[in-house]
């Protein structure tokens, strides 16, 4: 069990003020580093999590940062995983603190992934983040494959259009209460019909954007933590991670998130856990059906769609999913969406999240989950509240 | 500030060569797994099933059934699976009619070549 002693991000949105990536990293480790309480000279490890090179012009990213944040002979790592690029560097930084490596670890996501490039550069740069010697010659983009996707998952689970729609509504409207986020809308149904379609049946309300940010946490070992945290921190209980075949086809079901079923097992596992325990989820909801294909893969509800439709999902919901409102309201800066999620899963826990997203009740259990490709690259959080919630 | 940059990469083709030879000439190479004999299109160099390399090419007719299908802003892409292949290919669709359902593979000169798709000529 490992404890998460800071936890901050920066707005995700579309920079126009002049200010960098190092800029962005810098803001959200300070403001993590003050709710951790400890001394830049504790940290013993740097993980940053950084999808593309492309973005940032910077190889080594993790060693400008260092410098930039004044941690001199710490251990410095820079992970990659495409979407999963966030969560799999938070799983970095447990294995550093479980293995005795590292007392105190800062885990700093961050990808200028809006305002760096031309959409049509980001467009190109992400065919390569398929097979590109397969798919990618194909010439084919993300919200194509998605969307096939899509219609496999709709097929089996007899999924809708308004489905889709419902979860850009709910998300978008959660996204109105946080003051960090890209795209805070009140959608109604009307909206849809007027939105350009990009991949049948994905129209752009369906998707995503890129975001500019940063988002960072400090992670403790139990007995390090300083007094104050010790017993009010909440924990990373459990984590895993899973791969599947990156050609759709390839695989048995290609709407089924096969990938993330084995990850989230192995999380529960680690956790002592199950799905039905989890109080709040932070879901990869690139586009707005990814959600409801890894709400199923996870287990979150016996029937997701139902439970979509009937609300469950909600910020008033049984289990509200995307109270930040997810990639598709609170943005996507690859690299800071994972490190993102378990930031938001950890106040949440600890009852310090934005007025008008903190659900009234005691929250115990949370859950993060991001992949790369379309389902491909799995990575799952488990998180429990501290001691004393 | 302002970078531009320019990168013309020269990629090894590998043991991808002979599948990438065949979309240029418009032939279906699938890779065959040494212990199922299963012809996988696109080629995996490792069986899914018995995780065996699959080391040998054979030559599939080239027809292909959509499986599912998506156009957009974005273009117009199929799942198809190929005759006497497991599995699908996702392949750009741009040159078949709206509700095809049957396809052949087009052959491409461009560098690199693309896994396109043409209508089956009638018979
Ligand atoms: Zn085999």
């Amino acid at each position: 069990m490992i404890l998460v002693i800071g936890a901050a991000q920066t707005p995700f949105n579309r920079r126009r003020d002049g200010t960098g990536f190092r800029d962005w990293a810098c803001e959200a480790f300070e403001a993590a580093r003050a709710m951790a309480g400890i001394d830049r000279s504790d940290i013993d490890a740097l993980i940053v999590a950084s999808e593309s090179d492309f973005f940032t012009l910077q190889l080594n990213p993790a060693s400008v940062l260092a410098q930039d944040f004044g941690l001199n002979e710490a251990e410095t790592l820079r992970v990659e995983g495409g979407g999963a690029t966030g969560q799999l560097a938070v799983h970095a930084g447990v294995e550093r603190i479980l293995s005795g490596r590292a007392r105190y670890v800062a885990v700093v996501g961050v990808d200028p992934s809006a305002s760096a490039l031309a959409g049509d550069s980001i467009r190109a740069l992400y065919g390569y983040s398929f097979d590109f010697w397969t798919d990618g010659l194909a010439g084919v983009t993300a919200t194509s494959l998605y969307a096939l996707s899509w219609q496999a998952f709709a097929a089996e689970h007899r999924g809708t259009g308004d489905d889709l729609n419902a979860v850009t509504i709910k998300n978008r409207g959660n996204a109105m209460c946080n003051p960090h986020a890209h795209l805070p809308r009140q959608h109604t149904s009307e909206d849809f019909a007027d939105s350009p379609m990009i991949a049948a049946p994905y129209c752009r309300l369906h998707c995503s954007p890129l975001s500019d940010g940063a988002a960072a946490l400090i992670l403790s070992a139990p007995d390090a933590a300083p007094d104050n945290r010790r017993n009010f921190a909440p924990q990373i209980t459990g984590i895993g991670a899973a791969s599947d075949l990156p050609g759709l086809g390839h695989r048995k079901a290609p709407g089924t998130f096969a990938a993330k079923t084995k990850a989230a097992r192995r999380a529960f596992d680690m956790a002592g856990l199950s799905a039905a325990q989890i109080a709040v989820a932070e879901v990869y909801d690139a586009y707005a059906g990814a959600e409801m294909q890894a709400v199923t893969a996870l287990g979150l509800a016996e029937d997701p769609l139902r439970t979509l439709r009937d609300g469950g999902f909600d910020a008033d919901g049984g289990c509200p999913i995307n109270l930040s409102g997810g990639l598709m309201g609170q943005g996507a800066p690859v690299g800071a969406t994972g490190v993102g999620q378990t930031a938001s899963c950890a106040l949440l826990l600890e009852g310090r999240y934005h007025a008008g997203l903190q659900p009234d009740r005691p929250l115990g259990h949370a859950l993060a989950d991001t992949h790369g490709g379309v389902g491909t690259t799995c990575a799952v959080t488990v998180l429990s509240a501290g001691a004393v919630a | 500030m302002k970078q531009d940059i320019t990168l013309n990469y020269t990629l090894g083709e590998g043991w991808l060569a002979p599948w990438l030879d065949g979309l240029r000439e418009g032939k279906a190479l699938a890779s065959t797994c040494k212990e199922c004999g299963n012809a996988h299109f696109p080629p995996l160099r490792a069986c899914p099933t018995c995780r065996a390399p699959c080391d040998g090419w054979c030559a599939l007719n080239g027809g292909a059934s959509v499986v599912y299908r998506t156009t957009g802003a974005d273009g117009d892409f199929a799942m198809v699976r190929f005759d006497g292949a497991c599995g699908a290919a996702i392949a750009n669709a741009q040159a078949l009619p709206p509700d095809a359902t049957r396809a052949i593979l087009a052959p491409c000169r461009d560098a690199p070549p693309k896994l396109a798709l043409i209508p089956e000529p009638e018979t």
